[in-house]
């Protein structure tokens, strides 16, 4: 059994809920997801973490009273072979944890760097990293949560291009600078860097949560119980 | 930044994803009213998901009265330029030529508003056509479902802007979950009901009409068995979902941080705050506390510091029965 925790500092949460069941299915691995609201819920057990997308300056702003963000900043530097996955404002957390943190990846990354919503865009991301192959598998939907939330499901949108290229939704996306990256390139758009992987994690500027291709979940899982084994 | 200059005719801009995308990015935040960049940059610096650039919060409309349009482009460009945080702003019901400057200006979303006087009694924008998404106000779930299949990216109960009072968001928000509940108990031929139960508002212009003749057209296309299908399709998700099946905020009237709580444990996916925060008597403080109260809605201890924290008080609030105008009758 894999538990894997989500920061659910604000943003598109369900939705990485929602992919993580979805790869788990596929690669037949038993889950169960960890909704980390409070400091207190960021434990010692959790095999992985989530970063999800959002806001990155609510995050920081909004985490103060429950000091969420040191508390996942910290589980990390305590189990630095634990896999992390950040997802566009999540990458921007990754790459700039601020407070005399050092980056968890090897890139320097600009917020809005494409500019507003209009700029919002779809494009087929290369996928540069192995990650475990398998076939998609329809889910069930989760029913509410425990605080009645009822989340929206996953769309299927982009599941027509899950042939080759990555559908890559790049929304108000953050961008690295491409000549600051020191660690593996792990998605590429044309010639720009849009993923890198800086051993146990990966940041991503675009919203793989949003599309049924969890091939990018699948990575986060597979890691998680490498590692599990390992210990 | 030493990245070359990438092509972009070669993506889809635009689309549905992204712009409900973006609206689920907005999900457990707080959307903040600020009708200047002095007060954008408290709603940015208290944790806001993003701002509603006005001229006037709604309680200053009210007492304004008269026509209430969409902001000046320069006073919008004036938050556009010093806010990093996503910026919206209102256009009025149905006035595609205000949603198209704002379009153009660059503004993160548009909001299709009630509290602003209605340009078109009949119907509301097309949002399709648009690049940028759409929040649009309901009442109900035929109200909802109209606006989804128009386009809008994201629904916010209307309640009664302006009014410091939550009561209309409350009910809004229970109408919408106990429509929810009906239709996830109708069968097939019942859901062809309610579909056409919701477009009959699309006929309310030629029912107007005293002339002979038939012609049912609408912004959207003529009121047909595609409109069905669509509408339809939204009626499936609700059904399937058990839930609209955008993101879906509560508005208008909520003045405290225990009224952002209450509107989050009914279900909502975030808050928006029109009059509440500038007209407190402590703006600053009643943004950190509303922020902290939506983020922790589910543990009173965190809500009750919040309330705490607020060393001014609310906003003074209005029964709605004194009010002269009602904003949630406009736009149906």
């Amino acid at each position: 059994m894999l538990r894997v925790g989500i920061a659910m500092l604000q943003g598109a949460r369900h939705e990485h809920a929602e992919a993580l069941r979805g790869a788990a299915a596929e690669l037949g691995f038993d889950l169960e997801t960890v909704e980390c609201r409070r400091a207190d819920h960021v434990t010692a057990d959790l095999d992985a973490m989530i970063l999800p997308g959002g806001e990155s300056t609510t995050m920081r702003i909004a985490s103060r009273y429950e000091s969420m963000l040191s508390a996942l900043f910290d589980w990390m530097d305590a189990y630095p072979h634990k896999p992390v996955l950040g997802t566009c404002a999540g990458a921007i957390l990754l790459a700039s944890p601020g407070a005399a943190r050092k980056p968890y990846v090897g890139a320097k990354i600009a917020r809005n760097a494409w500019g507003r919503q209009r700029q919002s865009f779809e494009g087929v991301v290369d996928v540069v990293i192995e990650t475990p192959q398998a076939d998609y598998k329809r889910i069930a939907s989760i029913g509410p949560d425990r605080f009645q939330h009822q989340p929206l499901e996953v769309q299927s949108l982009g599941a027509d291009s899950l042939a080759e290229g990555f559908p890559g939704v790049f929304i108000r996306a953050p961008r690295f600078d491409n000549s600051s990256v020191s660690c593996t390139v792990a998605a590429r758009l044309g010639d720009e860097v849009v993923g890198v992987q800086d051993g146990s994690k990966l940041g991503l500027t675009f919203h793989p949560e949003l599309t049924l291709d969890r091939r990018f979940h699948r990575w986060l899982l597979n890691q998680a119980k490498q590692q599990k084994e390992a210990v | 930044m030493s990245n070359k200059n990438i092509d972009f005719t070669q993506f889809r801009k635009g689309s549905d994803l992204l712009k409900q995308g973006f609206a689920r990015m907005q999900q457990g935040g707080v959307i903040m009213d600020v009708v200047n960049p002095e007060q954008a940059a408290v709603a940015e610096d208290s944790g806001a998901v993003a701002v509603m650039a006005l001229e006037r919060v709604p309680a200053d409309i009210r007492k304004a009265g008269g026509v209430a349009r969409m902001s000046q482009p320069d006073m919008i460009q004036g938050i556009l330029d010093c806010t990093s945080i996503p910026v919206m702003a209102k256009s009025r019901i149905g006035h595609d030529g205000e949603a198209r400057i704002l379009e153009a200006m660059g503004v993160d979303m548009v909001d299709e508003s009630e509290v602003l006087t209605p340009a078109d009694p009949y119907f509301h924008i097309n949002k399709h056509e648009y690049e940028i998404p759409f929040v649009c106000g309901a009442t109900g779930l035929g109200e909802a479902a109209r606006r989804i299949w128009e386009g809008a990216a994201m629904i916010r109960t209307k309640g009664e802007a302006g009014t410091g009072n939550v009561v209309a968001a409350v009910t809004h928000a229970r109408l919408i979950d106990q429509e929810i509940k009906q239709i996830q108990s109708l069968d097939d031929n019942g859901l062809n009901l309610a579909a056409e139960h919701i477009m009959d508002r699309y006929k309310v212009l030629s029912s107007q009409s005293l002339m002979p003749g038939e012609h049912f057209n609408t912004p959207f296309g003529a009121i047909d068995d595609e409109m069905h299908d669509g509408i339809r399709s939204v009626l499936n998700d609700v059904h399937r979902l058990g839930r609209l099946p955008v993101v879906t905020f509560s508005a208008g009237g909520i003045a405290t941080p225990a009224d952002a709580s209450l509107m989050m444990r009914m279900g909502m996916d975030g808050i928006f705050v029109g009059s509440g925060i500038f007209k407190s008597s402590d703006p600053k403080t009643m943004a950190d506390a509303i922020v902290m109260a939506t983020a922790h809605y589910d543990e009173a201890s965190k809500v009750a510091e919040a309330m705490g924290m607020m060393a001014g008080i609310p906003m003074k609030g209005d029964e709605l029965e004194t009010l002269e105008i009602r904003y949630d009758q406009r736009g149906m």
